[in-house]
């Protein structure tokens, strides 16, 4: 398999890996909140939804397992992986999700003291921010380069 | 990284060897995706891969590479 195959199917599944994923924490963090009656049927469709995104979430991470294992087994396929570019794309998404987890945290901290959040709402909130920055600036940067033979 | 002091040619290079951006990756062993940000000036090659694309295109690095004026 070529490297732009691989990379186009990484990027597919990572896409839906962090759809999964906003969806899930998403419904985790909407019952901090208490906005949904208990027992009343959105907040059965919500609990369902987040369920059923989090064994999606768990698939997609074994995909991406399995993608990465066939990375390392293939010598050209993980030369290619550790290219100029794929290290770029990384360094700069760190570097991303970085300040995304440092501007997060600092907003939600004034944030919670204003209005009252509990630190385990907080501790989501910024992992969801910095995950979310990290995945979604790497996506961005890998899809960006197109061909023009 | 970018670096607006380096020019390449590598674009005219390939295109002279009539290969693709997929085919040239293939033989230096990287992204096509370097080879686009490469050729676009959006990134700055590492000497290993400067050699590699040399040594592919069978020209000396530097006439892949130079500094502009």
């Amino acid at each position: 398999m070529s490297s732009t195959l691989m990379i186009k199917r990484m990027s597919k599944t990572t896409l839906w890996y962090v759809i999964t994923w906003n969806i899930w924490f998403g419904a985790l963090i909407l019952e901090q909140f208490d906005i949904l009656p208990q027992n009343s049927p959105l907040a059965i469709a919500a609990d369902v939804i987040g369920f059923a995104a989090a064994i999606s979430w768990f698939a997609l991470l074994f995909r991406l397992s399995a993608m990465g294992r066939q990375v390392q087994k293939d010598a050209k396929l993980r030369s290619a992986f550790h290219d100029d570019f794929m290290d770029l794309a990384k360094r700069k998404a760190g570097r991303i999700g970085y300040f995304g987890a440092l501007f997060s945290a600092a907003a939600l901290a004034v944030l919670s003291d204003i209005a009252g959040l509990s630190g385990l709402l907080v501790a989501e909130l910024v992992i969801l921010a910095s995950v979310n920055a990290y995945l979604v600036s790497w996506l961005v940067f890998i899809g960006r380069e197109d061909a023009d033979d | 990284m970018t670096d607006p002091a380096l020019g390449n040619r590598l674009k005219v290079l390939r295109a002279e060897r009539d290969l693709t951006q997929e085919a040239l990756a293939e033989a230096v062993g990287v992204t096509r995706k370097s080879i686009n940000a490469i050729e676009k000036k959006r990134m700055v090659p590492s000497v290993v891969t400067a050699l590699k694309l040399a040594s592919v295109l069978g020209v000396p690095v530097e006439e892949i590479f130079s500094l502009a004026d």
